[in-house]
């Protein structure tokens, strides 16, 4: 059977508890919640929005459809860029480690503001419209990424090109954009 | 026989034609009279607008005001901002003007609804936090003194309920 002292105790852990709920309005608004670990997402999608049937063979002049995607886990709106670089099998990607972004210059970029817990996506098209060969060697000089054309100067011995994206994020204390460690890319065999 | 007007009849508006077909003709020549420097210049405004107005839209989200429609907002002016940055690399800075002439206005116009916005949503919290306090203020004393006349209650009963007892003679106990 339970004694006096027992009850006491009882007592005093509902008052307790009764006491913490009545305070928690004020509570969370004194101490609000850090919520989950923060990161964003950067995706690329095939032409049918799913991540399957990604362009690899590709022909010059013929135009190929992406997704590019982009989620915001950051605990508030962000402002990103995705800048779009092409590379062969020698040149640098980002340094994961590092977190150090490529050196290659972008050939074209994104921006999106996203909010929190929210998605961005959209259309990539892009065509391979100037290859120049030499034996197995390959230099593209130009191509059009959602119909705007850019001068590339990247050659390649196999033929074998990358274009990735680099996810970046707007930083308040340095009035710019900076390198987000998120990376992905498709390998493309570019054929005459 | 219905005859034609005459051209005499058709000549202001054809003057007024004239005249439009000649304006916009020159207008685009008007417009890539910018300079380079100039479509930078204006490049960079946009780009400090979207940036300030995205400022601002952050304050009024921490404030607690629902963003989504300031979030569209600035995916438009910063998409006209990209495309300002292309036509600058295809040397078009009439487009150039223009576009970050939009996204200037557009960042603007979402700088605006986010400050009154944030001013709003802050002075609702406010209210709410005080409210909140007040609640607790009064809820929490009352609470524990209920609690406290509950447990003098228990008490009593506790000790009346135990005096109630009687010792009785267990006849079936060792010792």
């Amino acid at each position: 059977m339970l004694t006096l002292e027992d009850f006491e105790t009882i007592f005093l852990i509902v008052s307790l508890a009764g006491t913490l709920i009545v305070a928690s309005p004020v509570l969370v608004l004194v101490f609000p919640s850090q919520g989950a670990e923060r990161f964003s997402e950067l995706y690329v999608l095939g032409p049918n929005r799913m991540a399957e049937g990604y362009p690899f063979n590709v022909r010059v002049g013929e135009q190929y459809l992406l997704f590019l995607g982009v989620g915001n886990h950051m605990g508030s709106s962000a402002y990103y860029a995705v800048y779009v670089k092409l590379r062969n099998q020698t040149q640098p990607l980002p340094d994961t480690l590092m977190a150090m972004p490529s050196p290659l210059v972008p050939l074209c970029e994104f921006r999106a503001f996203v909010a929190d817990g929210e998605t961005w996506e959209a259309p990539l098209t892009f065509a391979f419209l100037n290859v120049s060969r030499f034996g197995n060697s390959s230099l593209v000089s130009e191509m059009s990424i959602n119909d705007v054309v850019f001068s590339v100067d990247c050659s390649s011995n196999s033929g074998y090109y990358q274009l990735f994206l680099e996810l970046w994020l707007y930083d308040f204390s340095l009035q710019g954009f900076q390198y987000h460690g998120r990376f992905v890319g498709v390998w493309l065999n570019v054929m005459g | 026989m219905v005859g034609y007007p005459r051209f005499g009849r058709l000549r202001p508006v054809v003057a007024f034609s004239s005249f439009v077909v000649l304006l916009s003709l020159c207008s685009p020549r008007v417009v890539s009279a910018y300079s380079e420097d100039e479509a930078y210049a204006r490049i960079e405004l946009a780009d400090r607008s979207v940036s300030s107005a995205f400022d601002a839209v952050l304050e009024a989200e921490n404030a607690g005001a629902n963003v989504s429609a300031l979030i569209a907002g600035l995916n438009v002016a910063t998409s006209l901002l990209v495309e300002a940055e292309v036509s600058s690399r295809n040397g078009e800075f009439g487009e150039v003007v223009e576009a970050a002439g939009r996204s200037v206005e557009v960042a603007d116009g979402v700088r605006d609804e986010a400050l009154s916005l944030g001013a709003s949503a802050l002075s609702h919290r406010e209210f709410v936090f005080r409210a909140s306090l007040i609640g607790s203020a009064v809820g929490v004393p009352v609470f524990l003194f209920f609690m406290f006349l509950l447990w003098r209650w228990f008490k009593g009963f506790y000790v009346r309920r135990i005096l109630r007892f009687r010792p009785e003679v267990a006849l079936d106990v060792d010792a």
